[in-house]
């Protein structure tokens, strides 16, 4: 009873009024689509470079011990309280000496700091919640790195990957005065035709933009729900059939 | 662990190499050769143009209109990036101050203490106009000076716009045509009235239309003078605008957005044609009319130009010759996208040209011609823009 | 090798931040902190965003943590994942359409109420999934050991679950402490113009006009920075020894 009261409060706060977003009749914006291959190309890249430094910055954390990783763990948090828009000014500056502005990788490099700091706490309490022990009874399992990641901590960490991949998702898709600046105009995402879209005269193009914002991150979660659905599929089909033989 | 942090360094470095910048700025004799051969040079080459992008009806105008003409005039492909003009101007400082020469904007829109920055850093190209042909057009009056600032042949200018106030006529029946009668009426409609914020150049112009009609000619002309009165106007007002005045719209767009939803009763803007196309459109009330008050209006010019480290300035130049065009100022006179007053000097084009201009309907939310007569302002010197937007949140909107 | 490794991570976060931090120091003077901290449209700033974030933080963290113990076992918890799907920008939008024409919360209050909402329209998930892994894996057997040794239900609650929740509770409200304090769109599509919210502020110290004002801003980034660093060292230097413990298994 009360929890079925407490749904029906989170469904019409939170859901229901998702639906003033729903379009009369669907029209295509032309600047708007001229943008996504540059934002899909970026949210791919910064979603895998968050899972590489994450995974391995996250589980060092849970794990080890000593001044030195918490010092690492300090620095690593830094960006979440610092003011990164203001910090970039002065970033900008080397970026230009170094040839990274206005392009690409100088985006996905200062796309970076307001994601990893994130993705590097959700491993880290991933990690925490599985526990040294029971890592430690996978390295006696499967001695192959790479197979017991497949096989065991990956799929064990399924909620935290897919956590990481869309908070990384959402947070690279509405920066927008850092992909202005550092990207001045050249490095094309969504969010340069969304924020102008916001404060602009025209409601209707707000709204155009409001639905492709929310639709990236949905599209890039069911693909990875795809991919996890049948990466599990996979594992399980193996063990079980590694188990079969072993009792024959 | 060590193997890892060494690998890592090398990722960062072979990563870092794939950023080296082109290492061939585009020389500086653009300007001495002749239109010819640039316009030959500027064939299929792409263009930046870096400009505020709030009004649907100007990018519509540069999307649908001037970038396929440049296309097939000049096979020149015209990228439009909606950034505002107080951001290109900060990306143009760290640029130079890092001595990035070769940068990614080729035009920039720009005027009033945007140009007055980048004139005093040595933000621009160069003298730009003398190498266009379609100069010979331009009203020579609204291009030798930028709100006060003499422009030196560092811009070019594109349009030419009155201030004007527009108002709902079903909602107001008598309108007031002076700031006195604005306050009166203000006072007797609460709520019905507001203004943007002074960091909009919109509402900043709207304080100085205040100094204009409160100040005196001697305080008028002095930058660093106290402009009590004009506070105090604005003071006075203030417990009966929007919202009580407890806050102002962000922009020139919000309050757009408040009169076309019947929030308040009045807009405002540089520009007398600017309600046309709205009103067309559906997105502002069909009785919204014009007034032009007795206190004045100020005449307002706005330019292109072209950055010091313009990736393409031959492209560049042949844009900012074809926006000074007789035909696209036409068409951006006009009410389909825009509604912008032309920058042209009517007389110096051919008579079927002139005839044009004048056919152009004006819609009843446009002020006659004679309006203006005796009520035009020039601009204020441009570091009153600075101090309004200093003083303002202490001494009004605190 | 497979307890990880958090160097590169470190020392990508690191660089980039001390750097910035560095270059904005140097672009000030002495002078401009005494002009910040006697600047009272600064303080008064520094003051609202307070307000803001912590009242939007608090809430967030209790109401999410309530839901993450009611919904937790239910398939229906997925439910509160949309909200995680829309931008922040996207959230402010959502607030234009629906609050616009409602009075005390609608968009431009002083009281920045729709603000607040708008927060924990983003933020109530947010809480909820940062902690739902830590709730599934509450281990229930510490309940009942808590009963079998007649505990009181506070103490029981402290020792079962609560002992658990502390560090990532903490966490997350630090994170929405500092996101909120210094978030910029927001807080600029539906915040008042008088006083603005710290993000707004500074931004628009370092964009208009000439170059006067910015050092200013970066006096303020410094300040900031500064306090934030000193509240996170403390909570990291507090809470470490309890994660530490736990991440072993032999809490308490």
């Amino acid at each position: 009873m009360k929890k079925t009261s407490v749904i029906l409060c989170v469904v019409l706060l939170f859901i229901v009024p998702l639906i003033g977003l729903i379009p009369g009749e669907w029209t295509w914006n032309l600047r708007l689509e001229a943008t996504l291959g540059t934002t899909v190309a970026m949210i791919c890249a910064v979603v895998l470079l968050n899972h590489l430094f994450g995974y391995m910055a996250g589980k060092a954390i849970a794990f080890q011990t000593g001044k030195r990783i918490r010092m690492a763990e300090f620095l690593i948090s830094l960006p979440l309280f610092v003011p990164v828009l203001l910090l970039s000014f002065g970033l900008y500056l080397t970026w230009i000496r170094l040839g990274l502005a206005d392009r690409f990788f100088g985006v996905l490099l200062v796309l970076l700091l307001p994601t990893l700091p994130y993705t590097v706490r959700l491993y880290t309490n991933g990690f925490q919640a599985l526990g040294e022990r029971m890592l430690e009874q996978m390295v006696l399992l499967e001695g192959n790195r790479f197979k017991r990641w497949f096989y065991l901590t990956g799929p064990m960490l399924r909620s935290t990957l897919q956590s990481v991949t869309l908070l990384v998702t959402v947070i690279t898709i509405s920066q927008y005065a850092l992909v202005a600046l550092i990207g001045g105009g050249i490095v094309r995402m969504i969010a340069l035709e969304v924020f102008p879209a916001y404060s602009g005269n025209s409601q209707e193009a707000a709204r155009q933009a409001t639905l492709w914002l929310i639709g990236l991150p949905v599209l890039f979660y069911a693909l990875q729900a795809v991919i996890f659905s049948s990466w599990i599929r996979i594992v399980r089909r193996r063990l079980n059939g590694s188990h079969d033989t072993t009792s024959q | 662990m060590k193997k890892k942090v060494i690998s890592f360094l090398a990722l960062g470095t072979l990563l870092a190499g794939c950023g080296t910048p082109d290492a061939t700025p585009e020389p500086k004799n653009v300007l001495g050769t002749s239109y010819q051969t640039i316009e030959k040079e500027a064939e299929k080459s792409t263009v930046r143009m870096y400009m505020w992008g709030g009004d649907e009806g100007i990018n519509a105008y540069i999307d649908e209109y001037v970038a396929p003409r440049l296309k097939k005039e000049h096979n020149i492909t015209l990228e439009r990036v909606p950034i505002e003009t107080a951001d290109i101007i900060q990306k143009l400082r760290a640029e130079k101050q890092a001595g990035k020469e070769k940068g990614v904007i080729d035009v920039v829109w720009i005027n009033g203490d945007n140009f007055l920055n980048a004139k005093k850093d040595d933000l621009l190209y160069g003298e730009i106009t003398k190498v266009l042909p379609n100069m010979k057009y331009v009203d020579a009056a609204a291009q030798s000076s930028d709100s006060g600032t003499k422009t030196e042949s560092l811009e070019a200018a594109w349009g030419k716009v009155q201030y004007t106030l527009h108002y709902d006529a079903a909602d107001v029946k008598s309108p007031p045509t002076d700031l006195k009668a604005l306050k009166s009426w203000v006072k007797e409609n609460p709520g019905r009235f507001t203004y943007p914020e002074v960091t909009d150049f919109t509402g900043n112009a709207f304080v100085r239309h205040v100094m204009y009609g409160v100040e005196s000619n001697a305080t008028l002309k002095d930058p660093k003078a106290d402009f009590k009165k004009t506070w105090a106007y604005l003071n006075e007002i203030k417990p009966y605008l929007w919202k009580k005045g407890k806050t102002y719209p962000k922009t020139l767009a919000q309050l757009d957005q408040l009169y076309a939803n019947g929030d308040v009763d009045f807009t405002m803007g540089f520009n007398e044609r600017r309600a046309e196309q709205e009103v067309k459109s559906g997105t502002f009330p069909k009785q919204t009319r014009p007034i032009v008050l007795k206190d004045g209006s100020i005449a307002s010019t706005h330019f292109l130009s072209v950055p010091f480290n313009a990736p393409n300035p031959k492209g560049a130049l042949v844009t900012i010759n074809t926006l000074l065009s007789p035909e696209a100022q036409l068409k951006k006179y006009d009410a389909t996208y825009w509604g912008d007053g032309t920058s042209l000097d009517l007389s110096t084009l051919e008579s079927s040209e002139q005839k044009q201009f004048a056919d152009v309907p004006a819609a009843s939310s446009t002020p006659k011609p004679s309006v203006f007569e005796g009520k035009v302002r020039t601009e204020l010197d441009p570091s009153v823009f600075e101090m309004i937007r200093k003083e303002w949140p202490s001494r009004v909107a605190r | 090798m497979w307890r990880g490794n958090a160097y590169p991570a470190a020392l990508l976060m690191a660089g980039m931040v001390l750097y910035g931090l560095w270059v904005s120091v140097s672009m000030t003077s002495p002078a401009d902190y005494h002009e910040l901290l006697t600047d009272d449209v600064f303080l008064e700033s520094l003051a609202v965003s307070s307000y803001v974030a912590i009242v939007s933080t608090i809430i967030a963290l209790i109401i999410g943590v309530i839901l993450a113990r009611i919904l937790s076992r239910t398939r229906l918890a997925a439910l509160l994942a949309i909200p995680l799907f829309i931008p922040h920008l996207g959230a402010a939008y959502l607030a234009i359409l629906y609050l616009s024409d409602v009075p005390v919360i609608g968009p431009h209050e002083g009281n920045y109420f729709s603000v607040m909402l708008t927060y924990l329209y983003k933020e109530i998930p947010f809480v909820f999934f940062y902690l739902l892994p830590v709730v599934r894996r509450l281990d229930s057997r510490y309940q009942e050991l808590g009963i079998m040794l007649g505990l009181s239900p506070v103490r029981r609650f402290w020792h079962a679950r609560g002992v658990f929740l502390l560090v990532p509770i903490l966490e997350a409200g630090f994170i929405l402490l500092a996101f909120i304090s210094f978030a910029y769109e927001i807080p600029a599509l539906l915040g008042v113009t008088y006083p603005k919210l710290l993000g707004v502020y500074a931004f628009d110290l370092y964009t208009q006009g000439d170059l006067s004002d910015q050092p200013l801003a970066f006096a303020m980034s410094v300040v900031l920075t500064g306090g934030l660093f000193l509240l996170l060292v403390l909570m990291t230097g507090l809470t470490r020894p309890l994660a530490t413990k736990i991440s072993r298994g032999r809490s308490e």
